[in-house]
């Protein structure tokens, strides 16, 4: 067997060990990896408590967002009714659809992801709790800060898609709208916090031997959505940018009079929106592959092609964001193209399936609550997905456009794809968190409810639609037709409603959180979560050689559970995981985990205050809420990065790891790339929208920058480059001072910052304003871009400059200074891409 | 990173082939130009993909170690959905 990084596999045969182990490790084990007490324990950063939180919060917001929804039913039960006026009634759609996408199924999914993946794949946690409590946090706050906009009739009111020019100053002058674009910024700060967290984690904290043949189905489900959160959310949080920026500063993004173009931000917008019906429905398809083996109690049938079908639909959802679009009159040969792959990214959702059928069929199914679920959600989802390859066709598109086919549409293929699975879940993986499973007779009772009910809303709601009824209207005219599917909608919600209702009576009676006396396998999976756990994940790290390792070796358990694999104990003093290699898992270093901090706490509790504050225009509260928070992130980070005394940790059978590891094989360097690629896709959809509004309204491009600034500019930024890489290579030797690699890499972060001083001031002097055209604003938003980097430099060299003091810069390298190093690079090679794109396009020398 | 590369190989040709013909379609509109861009376009995406699914046939069916021979087959299946994609993606500048 070859190997990936030089580690022989020929020790893994050293597992399990046999002998006693020290008597005394297992109760160590247990006091590092407790959990504060008492209201400390809001700053617990393990799984265990921040998934099972964050999984709650996502739940309430379901639970809202439905109460919203039948309210909404309620009023379209009968034609004129008055229970909701047209102004309220907005409110609620758009806040209906906005939390059920943003603070609901994007969260729960990740929330999952991070309750699950740490059991799957036998780590102590993911590699960076804190970033998770975090996330958690910043969506906590905010999310409940933003529903309460409602109350006060501040409820963004533009749909949840926010086209503008409705969304603009012009139409929409309140700040509703403002309440969603600054209101969604925490949500996309703890969406890709996750997302980072999730990538780091499925790729390097693995289990000895789970190769990415072994690897859990879940676990590539989540790699996949992560993927995607990376490549899609850049788009929404550069569209919610220039909105905002077009309405607090009118610079005229979308305004077709002076050089804008409101179809820009349907291109923008569904570049992350429909690529997040996937993101939506991958991981849950995942749980739904997981389940199924369990359920049917056989393998899962067709485990490659899924694999397969998941990275499929991870490009191929990528190209069919515009089929949204059909009705604005694009290119017929673009239309056909997006029709295509709109067709084409059914396949791999075929292909899972069949394969779940293929799985149910070849095995001996107990139809108990999950694997109803699993089976009405099956039937849900294909019905809306045939009703999806309806609507990409173009004639079909334009006839159902904005009408209620496509409301029915897209709820059977979220509620199909994502909400029937999500309780399938909520029954299978109870045993784990809780000390009571749910019960089966309510469970049942739960789906039929559920089921029927939401088959009783939607299927009539595709006659409603072609019968002309279009969405998002707050009532209708007596005598077309609509009444009676109307109303046998409204029947249906609070049947589904019914089934709710009793699923959180059914929470109340039977969940009883705990980490140590859960109740267990109850539905005998055969993956690794359902090892015997601890806060500390499992006792001892199994070598893993197997997709199924509970029902391939009946004795692992018990092995695990007496520390016969890796890490038994804490060989360090310190919460610790294994990281291994990305493709084999061969052990790589041992990470030293931080434990509960109160910062991660208060720094996203001021991140949502900045967000929150911002949108009711008090400016210096919410600057001043702003440097708060990152204070508090540099207080968080100011512990981490220190090696400790024990350089080789023993982490079981002899087997010897570094604790203190730099470079490229690093967690946090791979963190840092994934959070680079974050940004470069902001700024490659800046760099769209430049193209775009050139190509759509040339005449507005009148002024051009002098070409030779160029030479300038793109040296300084080649130089601030060039000085962070000499500073790296110097810190390795040993005859310079402590200062001298720093001193360099600040003098290369003084030269970038001084690049983009004078490549704003050179376009400045031109008289270019942001307001003057879309060609002024578009420079003026790569500028606002670029600066953001240039100011967390600043922030960075302040950070270094005072870890340097203190010596904390350490030789011969350092993974802060590493992770620096890497952001002037990624600022370097932005900055000079932007400032020879806005001079030799359209203009040149 | 080259084992990623190999094991995409096919859904990366996809992606370079669609929007490729986006943005041919974008630039040329409904025209000539814009079909025969798109034809070479999809005639070399093709033979991309042809090429990754029997290096990834070829390599499973001479892979000892089942590591590699499961990256060679994802690398295969990868290439061969790729072409179907790709071929089905490019009939729409015969049709239109």
């Amino acid at each position: 067997m070859s190997s990936e990084t030089g580690f022989d596999p020929a020790l893994y045969e050293r597992f399990p060990t046999t002998g006693e182990r020290p008597a005394g490790e297992f109760d160590e084990l247990n006091r590092i990896w407790a959990a504060p007490t008492g209201i400390a324990k809001l700053t617990a950063v393990n799984n265990n408590y921040v998934g099972v939180w964050y999984i709650a919060t996502a739940f309430l917001f379901f639970v809202l967002a439905g109460v919203l929804a039948l309210v909404m039913r309620a009023q379209l039960a009968l034609p004129l009714q008055g229970i909701l006026p047209q102004e309220t009634y907005n409110q609620f759609f758009t806040m209906h659809g906005t939390i059920m996408m943003f603070l609901f199924a994007v969260p729960i999914m990740e929330a999952l992801g991070v309750l699950l993946l740490p059991q799957m794949l036998a780590a102590r946690d993911l590699p960076f709790p804190r970033l998770s409590a975090y996330a958690f946090w910043a969506y906590f706050v905010g999310g409940l800060c933003f529903f309460a906009s409602i109350f006060f009739g501040l409820a963004p009111n533009g749909g949840w898609f926010m086209y503008p020019p409705l969304t603009s100053t012009t139409y929409s002058p309140g700040i509703n709208a403002d309440f969603w674009l600054l209101g969604i910024g925490f949500i996309e700060i703890s969406a890709i916090a996750g997302a980072i967290e999730i990538i780091v984690g499925v790729l390097r904290t693995r289990a000895p031997g789970m190769s990415l043949r072994e690897m859990p189905i879940f676990a590539w489900g989540m790699l996949v959505f992560a993927g995607m959160i990376v490549i899609a959310f850049p788009s929404v949080i550069l569209a919610t940018l220039l909105l905002e920026l077009e309405r607090a500063l009118n610079w005229p993004f979308f305004d077709p009079t002076r050089g804008g173009d409101p179809v820009l931000w349907q291109h923008l917008f569904w570049f992350f929106g429909h690529p997040e019906v996937y993101i939506i429905f991958l991981p849950a398809s995942a749980l739904v592959s997981m389940m199924i083996p369990a359920l049917a109690r056989t393998r899962l049938v067709g485990h490659n092609l899924i694999v397969l079908a998941f990275l499929a639909t991870g490009f191929i959802s990528f190209g069919v964001w515009a089929h949204h679009m059909f009705a604005t009159g694009m290119p017929a040969l673009s239309v056909g193209f997006f029709a295509a792959a709109s067709m084409a990214v059914s396949v791999p959702a075929g292909i899972q399936v069949f394969s779940w059928i293929a799985t149910f069929a070849s095995g001996k199914p107990v139809f108990n609550t999950p694997t109803l679920f699993v089976l009405g959600g099956l039937v849900t989802f294909v019905i809306g997905g045939l009703t999806g390859v309806m609507v990409a066709l173009v004639p079909f598109d334009w006839q159902v456009h904005d009408t209620h086919f496509i409301v029915a549409h897209l709820h059977y293929v979220l509620i199909g794809g994502a909400v029937f699975p999500l309780f399938a879940v909520f029954y299978y993986w109870m045993g784990m968190t809780s000390r009571r499973p749910l019960s089966e007779r309510t469970g049942k009772w739960v789906f039929w409810l559920m089921f029927v009910g939401m088959q009783v809303i939607f299927l009539p709601m595709h006659l409603t639609g072609l019968m002309g009824m279009p969405r998002r209207v707050y009532t209708y005219l007596p005598g077309r037709d609509w009444e009676i599917t109307n109303m046998i909608s409204t029947i249906g919600a609070f049947i589904f409603a019914a089934g709710v209702l009793l699923f959180l009576i059914e929470l109340a009676r039977n969940f009883r959180f705990t980490v140590e006396d859960d109740a267990g396998n109850v539905y005998g999976g055969g993956t690794l979560e359902w090892l015997p756990t601890g806060l500390y994940s499992t006792r001892s790290i199994p070598v893993v050689n197997s997709r199924y390792p509970l029902w391939d070796d009946p004795g692992i358990c018990k092995d695990v559970e007496e520390g016969r694999y890796f890490l038994p104990n804490a060989p360090t003093g310190h919460r610790e995981t294994i990281i291994t290699s990305p493709v084999r898992a061969e052990p790589e270093y041992v990470q030293i985990m931080p434990g509960p901090s109160a910062w991660p706490l208060l720094a996203a509790v001021f991140t949502a205050g900045f967000f929150v504050i911002l949108t009711i225009q008090a400016y210096g509260v919410a600057l001043f809420s702003g440097v708060l928070a990152v204070l508090c992130v540099l207080r968080w980070l100011w512990d981490t990065d220190r090696p400790i005394a024990v350089e080789q940790a023993d982490v079981g059978a002899g087997i010897m790891l570094p604790t203190y590891v730099t470079g490229p094989r690093t967690h946090g360097w791979w963190a840092m790339i994934v959070l680079l690629v974050v940004i470069g896709m902001i700024f490659l959809m800046a760099v769209f929208s430049y193209f775009y509004l050139y190509g759509i309204h040339p005449q507005f491009w009148m002024v051009e920058a002098q070409g030779w600034w160029l030479f300038p500019i793109v040296g300084l930024y080649a130089l601030a480059a060039l000085l962070a890489w000499l500073g790296r290579r110097l810190l390795a030797r040993e005859d310079v001072s402590e200062w001298t690699p720093s001193g360099l890499l600040l003098w290369g972060m003084v030269a970038a910052g001084a690049a983009f001083i004078l490549d704003l001031w050179s376009w400045r002097a031109t008289g270019l304003t942001g307001d003057a055209s879309g060609q002024g604003a578009i420079i003026h938003a790569l500028f606002t871009l670029q600066g953001c980097l240039v100011f967390i430099l600043a922030l960075m060299a302040v950070y270094l400059a005072a870890r340097t003091g203190r010596a904390l810069i350490i030789k011969p390298c350092n993974n802060t200074f590493d992770l620096i190093t890497l952001f002037t690079w990624y600022l370097a090679g932005q900055g000079a891409a932007s400032a020879l794109l806005t001079r030799l396009v359209p203009g040149g020398f | 990173m080259r084992t990623w590369a190999y094991l995409l190989g096919g859904l990366i040709v996809w992606t370079v082939h669609f929007f490729a013909v986006y943005v041919a379609a974008s630039i040329f509109l409904t025209s000539t130009t814009a079909r025969v861009v798109t034809a070479l376009v999809t005639f070399v995406c093709l033979a991309a993909a042809t090429t990754l699914t029997l290096r990834g046939w070829a390599g499973r069916v001479g892979a000892t170690d089942p590591e590699r021979r499961w990256i060679h087959t994802i690398a295969a299946l990868s290439g061969a959905t790729a072409f179907l994609a790709i071929a089905w993606q490019g009939l729409p500048a015969l049709l239109i």
